[in-house]
This record gives structure tokens, C-alpha cells and sequence, in this order.
């Protein structure tokens, strides 16, 4: 089912219950997106799981990207650093090329920009453009408590997923 | 020997380009990396080349995608250059415009090489054609 025709049935005549399932489905496929994008980018496999260790976040490399248009939110993600710097150099390694910080952030970055525009395309659904701004890296995983976390597994180390609440979505799909 | 130029800010996206451009038969090619369309049109310039290919993202700190596409099409020297955009923000609207500027295709990201075999396909059929 796309997102956009999810969307149409959500209003007056839905309750509740219709709209935690759609938010359901609309979560299940940015899981499904994020999951398939890194597959592709790294060749290794990504697993969801429910938790992430508060004191791992802390020394993971996080980036942030904004989403300018059609509303202006955020969208973040955070690696472990030794699952950053592994996944760098399963891409660089063919080329001799040693990874380092600079290198590792440019990875990470890519990462986001790419699972961003992933998501964004499925999300729009090819019906509303979209225009991002530049990753951009930060000190530590940016996220308040309206965003929706995504947590994974690569290789038994951490990567977390930020997308803005998914009800802007929903809620910016009914003036469509 | 071809020539093919590769714009990204990224140091990652260039090299997953370069190795799918290699994977889909560009071996014997010689690779300008440029992290935006004015070094890209510095690199073409000082190195006096027609590039064979170029293939540039969309959303890039100075000169962008679209405008780098711009300038080179307006140009009598490089209008003929075959411009491939690759963009992680992908929409039909937008993607209607950059064909219409001139764009050869516009591919999303994560690039594979099989997208960059049909498309490379796709070009040395049009040489041959152009060619006799």
C-alpha cells in the first residue's frame, strides 16, 4: 500500500485505533527503508531491536539533516563508532585507502543523506516535492521526545535512526 | 582514454561512484573528482578536457547539480557532454526539469551498478548512432 493512500482515509470518519494503525504501517516501512538503504551501502546486516544503551549513545557519531520543505523538521542518526569506522573501511578498502575521523564523518553523513532521501521519496510518495539541507555532524545524537527512534543492530553494535514524529506526516498528508 | 568527471561533496559518494562506474566497464578511464560545479568546471578547464561523462549530485555546498548542468549546457564547447545527476531528494517534478535543462538521466541514491550499466549502455548506443 503507498503512503499517500494510506493517508486518504485518515479524518473525521477514523478513529483513533486507524490512525495507530496507520502510523504503525508508515513506521514498519521507514524500518523496512532504513534497513534495505544501509544493506545496500554497507553489505552487512541490519537488525531492529527495541533498545539502545543510554551510555553507548554518548560516544556514538551522530549527523543531523533538516528537511526544509514540506515542513521543517529533522532527521538524525547516530553509529557506533567502531560499527563507523568498520563500515568506512568495508567501502574505502578496496581503493588502499585509509580511513580516518574525516573519513569515517563522511561516511556517516552519506549514510544519512542517502536513507534520508529513501525515506522521503517513499514517504511523499513521488506526490509532494521534498528539499533537504546538508548533513551536517553533531556532538551528540540530536532527538527530543517528539521524534520516532529507530534502534538497530549491525554486527552486534549500535546505530540509531531519528525521523521527526510521524503524525506530521500523517497530519501534512491530509492537506495534500 | 575516456574521461569522467565525478562531483560530490562527499569523498563516500565519489568513491561508490567511481567503483560502480568501474564495475560497469569504465577500467580504462581516467577519474577528476570535484566537490562542486565550480571545481568541477576549474578541473575541466585547466586540464582542457571534454569530459566523455559527467556525473554530478543535486545538492552540493557553492555551485549545485542543477546549476553546474546549466552552465555546461550553455556552453557551445561542453553543451554536447552527457550530465548524469544522482540525488538522495528525488522527485518527478524535479526530475522533469533536469531532463528538460539537458540531463542524460537522473538517478537516486544509493546508485547501483546495474542503474549505471543501462545508462552507460544507453549512452554508447547513441554514440554508435551519432557516429554512423
Amino acid at each position: 500500500m503507498t503512503y499517500q493512500k494510506m493517508l486518504r482515509p485518515v479524518g473525521a470518519d477514523n478513529g483513533e485505533e486507524e490512525m495507530d494503525r496507520m502510523l504503525e504501517q508508515v513506521s514498519q516501512q521507514i524500518e523496512e527503508i532504513i534497513i534495505s538503504t544501509i544493506e545496500k551501502m554497507v553489505f552487512a546486516e541490519v537488525n531492529h531491536c527495541d533498545y539502545t544503551d543510554p551510555e553507548k549513545i554518548e560516544n556514538m557519531i551522530a549527523a543531523s539533516l533538516a528537511l526544509h520543505e514540506p515542513f521543517k523538521k529533522n532527521f538524525s542518526l547516530a553509529i557506533e563508532r567502531k560499527l563507523a569506522f568498520d563500515m568506512a573501511d568495508s567501502l574505502f578498502s578496496a581503493y588502499e585507502k585509509e580511513v580516518n575521523e574525516e573519513l569515517v564523518n563522511d561516511t556517516v553523513l552519506e549514510m544519512l543523506n542517502i536513507t534520508v532521501g529513501a525515506v522521503s521519496t517513499a514517504l511523499f510518495n513521488g506526490n509532494h516535492d521534498f528539499k533537504l539541507g546538508l548533513p551536517k555532524i553533531c556532538d551528540r545524537f540530536p532527538h527530543d521526545t517528539s521524534m520516532h527512534i529507530y534502534h538497530f543492530k549491525v554486527d552486534g553494535l549500535s546505530l540509531l535512526f531519528g525521523s521527526p514524529d510521524l503524525r506530521l506526516f500523517l497530519k501534512h498528508g491530509e492537506d495534500i | 582514454m575516456k574521461s569522467v568527471v565525478i562531483v560530490d561533496d562527499s569523498t563516500t559518494a565519489r568513491m561508490c561512484i567511481k567503483t560502480c562506474l568501474e564495475n560497469a566497464g569504465y577500467q580504462k578511464t581516467v577519474f577528476y573528482e570535484a566537490q562542486n560545479g565550480e571545481e568541477a568546471i576549474t578541473i575541466i578547464k585547466n586540464n582542457d578536457i571534454v569530459p566523455d561523462l559527467v556525473i554530478t549530485d543535486l545538492n552540493m555546498p557553492g555551485m549545485n547539480g542543477i546549476s553546474l548542468l546549466k552552465r555546461l549546457k550553455s556552453s557551445p564547447k561542453y553543451t554536447n557532454i552527457p550530465v548524469v545527476i544522482i540525488t538522495s531528494a528525488g522527485s518527478p517534478n524535479l526530475k522533469e526539469e533536469l531532463l528538460s535543462i539537458g540531463a542524460l538521466a537522473v538517478l537516486n541514491k544509493p546508485i547501483s551498478p546495474a542503474s549505471f550499466s543501462e545508462i552507460l549502455n544507453d549512452l554508447s548506443k547513441d554514440v554508435e548512432t551519432s557516429w554512423g
